[in-house]
């Protein structure tokens, strides 16, 4: 290119970014707020449940000689109900509860921490970065310190038996979870989750928040689709990520971000008209196209080429919305972090 | 009325069809993708069948009337072949012409002023994850409706297009390479993929011509169909192939870069691999991780590397031609085998060949340059700027929630602080050094550094203030660095060398010149004399040329000051030597006297009076030539304004004893003067040693081992030439040794001497006097 066309550019460049400064900052998204008020009233329900449960679990356990292989020996029917109850609470509570407003949690700067706290936290032996600050005491002289997230780390694996650290064996190649790592985390749980939601009503949403939040969040989106594939590719599972499939918390995500951008959306087409419907029909398709990874991965066996071709599809699609969620902020005034 | 009311309905729907019809390219395109990408899915899930071809060839008709510019309706109707030997390729094809028919499209538009249409074009192109596209739809925003702006806007477009597409077609080429090392690649993915990146890689000649760019004349050797061909028949070769495939695409890009951003780009490649097995060697031991920090800094510092020598490759095609043609295969396996070893977390050696291999490559066949050209003194002057500026920037980003590009403006000033200011502090004040680098990292105890200030999403005052110590560790530092040998101390080396050296001459030629006394010698004086100024201007002429011909490699920087030092040292051990060897007083004197006898005796032949003028050429031209290579380390340490001061006064106070001793006679102790000059001169040595010592660790032709606990004032340094590590003690103090050493020598030899001599008797014993 000649120089004087840099020179033009350049020009062109700075007449834009004076443009840009002159916007004023936009209006609230109340939508956003009563959308995750709601999730995390769901959420706090199915924690409170889950303490009860687990209570009533360590209670089987006590009046057993707080033996869990006698306890299941003695009624292994309550014991499998009372696991399958606190699966469920699990899973209102995460893959149902939490995943579904990550994208606006994990998002906005002034909740970011619980999302390290519950969900995306890893062990001290994993950090510096993003540790945990989780500790549980059990009651039995033994604590669980910074040992990763409390749902994806501690729960989950205690119920699915995911950990042999969380779980005791009670034969035929049967484990269940120790009581008291379960009534800990479940109170934890219960008193965080409390918190999360102290901290969403006092939470002003703003249009900014909503910008900021997908800006970080749409780029994961591709991070989750690399897991699913490698997940796929992998013979052997690692103990987390079985509750439900990826694709669940990959929707929760998108979820999040469709709640968001939707307060946004009439701020950007009434700028560009053109974009807003692009990031709709990206949201969209990339929702289809979950639905069809679903439809496949029930349908069986996939061959390795139609998992790489699937990820690589889901890639461009996910990897399209990142800039065009910044053109949307610029657009309509916003200066979003990244 | 009921006109009116049909009026308004008509209106209606031709408002409603005008509407949808402006939708309608989002969503044809979004219908045409849905059918692309279930095609892609049956051909790779093994279920391509003719009713999957009698789709897309539908789709691709239904999209058709969408086209209205010439060029883009070009593309488009290209003939396709979806059988299924053929659909792979073809589908690989179609989607990426769909892209270059958009921006096409979008361009004819903006052309034409409908920004609404040319917006649609836009949103329908394919992005990569991180690249940014704000200025474009900002500009159609603003500016785009104005005529005047038109073109520049296309402009601006059109590069926004060209580096989405490259950047994806290089996204994709990466990840096409990795599923065939990882074995997952089959023929119909490698067939439909690299039809794909090709096809993008051809980005229209009018949207080029638009950025001054044109496409490549000659079409790539090695293309897609040799790849499918090479996967069919299960070749060993497939990924060397790629990596040749890849290259000849990256020839083929335009270039975008300016030539500042050409040159920033180089030296951030060369800094990158420096860093990598520092980040390796502290991210893991026996093959685990032990700090994933630095293991990711590592990994990350790998593929930046990497990816900015693919942004390169287009520059170098014009600039460095032979070059990539004949390493850039070399270059890009080298970079694929060191990333490889990374994930496999295989042995630090491993990786430091890997690293060292490919710097050399670039460094010696891309003519890349690690360091600043330069004297130490320049290169510390505007790293020091380059730093702040690059720091300032990062604050400001950082300040403003640009987190990622705060992290890559810090890792580009860490980079230039560790290679041209901390590797010259280390060897001069280790703790400082440490200390400053902890300042652009993790930080200490209480005072977070920049890296954790920017991780751990500070505000306020924590993170100006982790950039503040950073400023004021690099102020230190370069204040200490900016300083090699204390001016003032090279003057008095200066002094004490040209009086050293001077004083030997006027001692020879004064013992020459007392045989020759009395009228009838006057002509071998003169003869002699003139001889002695001829050495004196040679000896001047050999300053001026070395002066010269040392700047002419001043680029060389410290790595010159290095190898001149080392000469230096050499010639100050020799003048020490000789302080304690009786020969060369003896010897180079009685030779001397032997020349001038042989002289006279065949008086008023032009050989006597050539050998005359020898004898006194000799006398001074050894002094001087040695003077004068020891003076160019000075001028090389310590600037030639200190030198010239030193040369002055030397040469002041050798001339007031020359007088003394030639024109007035005067009977001066010249044994006692040589004596203590010889001492001086041993302290020079020691100075000398220990600043080449620091010069060589600076260089890295020594490694630094700091003493721990050990602070030395930094004084010490610039007088004395002595740095707190075991190497700059050590060495210094060995002169001490090598004199000791050598005296003790001369005596023992001497003793012995002198017994066989009084054993052997009187003749002997006047022989061995000499």
């Amino acid at each position: 290119m000649k120089f004087s066309s840099f020179l033009r550019v350049g020009v062109l460049t700075l007449a834009i970014c004076g443009a840009v400064q002159a916007q004023d900052a936009p209006a609230t998204a109340a939508s956003v707020k009563k959308y995750l008020l709601e999730r995390l009233e769901r959420m706090n329900n199915a924690s409170e449940d889950f303490v009860k449960n687990s209570d009533a679990y360590a209670a089987l356990v006590a009046a057993n000689g707080n033996s869990v292989e006698a306890a299941y020996k003695a009624d292994s029917k309550k014991m499998d109900a009372l696991v399958g109850k606190m699966q469920e609470n699990y899973k209102a509570m995460d893959s149902f509860g939490y995943e579904t407003v990550e994208g606006i949690v994990a998002g906005v700067e002034s909740m970011a921490d619980y999302d390290i706290y519950l969900d995306a936290g890893v062990p001290a032996s994993e950090g510096p970065d993003g540790v945990a600050p989780v500790v549980l005491d059990l009651g039995n002289g033994k604590k669980i310190d910074k040992q990763g997230s409390l749902f994806t780390y501690i729960i989950e694996p205690a119920l699915w038996g995911g950990d042999k650290r969380w779980v005791v064996s009670v034969g035929d190649n049967k484990t269940m979870p120790k009581p008291e790592v379960l009534a800990a985390a479940a109170k934890d749980a219960n008193k965080k989750i409390g918190e999360l939601v102290a901290d969403a009503k006092a939470w002003n949403a703003s249009v900014n928040d909503c910008f900021g939040a997908m800006v970080v969040m749409t780029p994961t989106l591709s991070d989750y689709f690399e897991d699913w594939k490698e997940s796929r590719y992998s013979s052997s599972k690692s103990g987390r990520f079985q509750a439900v499939s990826r694709i669940s918390d990959m929707r929760g995500i998108m979820s999040s971000c469709e709640v968001m951008y939707d307060a946004v959306k009439s701020g950007v087409a009434a700028k560009d008209k053109a974009l807003a419907k692009s990031v709709v029909s990206g949201f969209d398709e990339i929702q289809h196209f979950l639905d069809l990874i679903e439809k496949r991965e029930k349908q069986g066996e996939i061959s390795a080429a139609e998992i790489d071709e699937l990820a690589t599809q889901a890639k461009e699609k996910t990897d399209k919305l990142v800039p065009q969620i910044e053109q949307s902020a610029a657009v309509s005034g916003v200066k979003v972090q990244s | 009325m009921r006109t009116l009311a049909k009026a308004v309905l008509l209106a209606g729907v031709l408002g409603l069809t005008v509407l949808s019809s402006r939708a309608d390219v989002i969503d044809d395109v979004g219908s045409l993708q849905g059918v692309i990408d279930e095609s892609l899915l049956d051909l790779h899930g093994n279920r391509w069948s003719s009713e999957n071809a009698a789709r897309i060839q539908a789709a691709r008709a239904a999209f058709q009337p969408n086209l209205t510019d010439p060029a883009a309706k070009a593309i488009w109707d290209k003939p396709e072949d979806f059988s299924p030997a053929n659909a792979a390729q073809s589908l690989g094809n179609v989607q990426a012409r769909l892209q270059h028919v958009a921006a096409l499209q979008m361009l004819a538009a903006l052309s034409a002023g409908d920004i609404e249409k040319a917006r649609e074009w836009r949103a329908i192109i394919k992005l990569p994850k991180y690249v940014s596209a704000v200025e474009g739809a900002l500009a159609l925003q603003r500016l785009g409706g104005e005529g005047i702006h038109r073109e520049q806007v296309a402009q601006l477009l059109a590069k926004e297009y060209i580096l989405w597409q490259i950047t994806r077609a290089r996204e994709k080429s990466d990840a096409l390479y990795r599923l065939v090392l990882d074995g997952r690649a089959t023929p119909q993915l490698i067939a439909s993929r690299s039809a794909e990146i090709e096809q993008l890689s051809l980005i229209p000649a009018s949207i080029l011509a638009l950025v001054g760019a044109k496409p490549p004349e000659q079409a790539p050797e090695v293309n897609s169909a040799k790849l499918v061909a090479a996967a069919s028949e299960g070749s060993a070769d497939l990924p060397k192939l790629i990596s040749e495939w890849r290259l000849a695409l990256e020839a083929g890009y335009p270039n975008l870069l300016s030539a500042e951003d050409v040159q920033r780009r180089e030296r951030i490649v060369l800094k990158l691999l420096r860093l990598i097995p520092m980040e390796y060697q502290s991210g893991v031991r026996n093959g685990e991780i032990i700090i994933p920090l630095e293991y990711r800094e590592a990994k990350t510092f790998t593929i930046q590397a990497g990816q900015i020598v693919n942004e390169l490759m287009p520059v170098w095609r014009q600039t460095k031609a032979e070059a990539l043609t004949q390493y850039g295969s070399t270059l890009l396996a080298g970079f694929e085998k060191l990333e490889s070893g990374i994930n496999r977390k295989v042995a630090l050696s491993e990786i430091e060949s890997d690293v060292k291999e490919i710097s050399s490559l670039l460094q010696k066949e891309f003519g890349l340059a690690l360091k600043k050209a330069g004297t130490g003194a320049d290169v510390v002057t505007e790293t020091v700027l380059e730093i702040r500026s690059l720091l300032g920037q990062s604050l400001a980003a950082a300040m403003d929630g640009q987190w990622r590009k705060a992290e890559q403006l810090r890792v580009d000033a860490y980079a230039s602080f560790d290679l041209e200011i901390e590797s010259r502090a280390l060897p001069r004040d280790p703790q400082l050094a440490i200390k400053a680098e902890k300042t652009f990292l993790d930080g200490t105890p209480g005072r977070p550094g920049i890296k954790a200030a920017l991780d751990s999403r500070a505000k306020g005052e924590t993170l100006s203030g982790a950039y503040d110590h950073a400023l004021d560790a690099l102020d230190e530092c370069a204040a200490l660095v900016k300083v090699g040998l204390s001016p003032m101390a090279a003057t008095i080396s200066t002094i004490l060398i040209v009086s050293r050296e001077g004083l030997e001459a006027v001692v020879i030629l004064a013992a020459l010149l007392a045989g020759l006394r009395g009228p009838e010698n006057a002509g071998i004086r003169r003869r002699i004399g003139l001889g002695a100024w001829l050495a004196l201007g040679a000896s001047a002429g050999l300053f001026a040329v070395s002066k010269t011909l040392l700047q002419g490699l001043s680029r060389y920087g410290e790595t010159l000051e290095a190898v001149i030092s080392v000469i230096a040292v050499v010639i100050l051990l020799m003048v020490t030597n000789w302080v304690f060897h009786k020969y060369y007083w003896t010897g180079w004197n009685a030779r001397l006297r032997d020349l001038s006898k042989a002289a006279q005796r065949k008086r008023a032949t032009r050989w006597e009076n050539l050998a005359l003028m020898g004898v006194g050429f000799m006398t001074i031209f050894r002094e001087g030539f040695e003077t004068t290579l020891f003076m160019q380390s000075l001028i090389l340490e310590a600037g030639m304004k200190a030198v010239s001061l030193g040369l002055l006064i030397g040469f002041l106070l050798i001339g007031t004893l020359g007088v003394a001793v030639f024109a007035i006679g005067a009977k001066l102790p010249y044994r006692k003067m040589l004596v203590v000059t010889g001492v001086l001169v041993i302290f020079v040595l020691f100075t000398f040693l220990g600043s080449t010592t620091r010069l060589f660790q600076t260089v890295g032709w020594l490694p630094v081992h700091p003493i721990p606990g050990l602070e030395l004032p930094s004084w010490m340094g610039v007088w004395l030439g002595l740095y707190p590590t075991w190497e700059g003690i050590l060495i210094p103090f060995a002169t001490f040794a090598y004199v000791g050493g050598m005296w003790l020598f001369v005596k023992i030899t001497a003793r012995r001497a002198q017994a066989q001599a009084e054993e052997a008797g009187p003749d002997f014993q006047a022989a061995a006097s000499h």
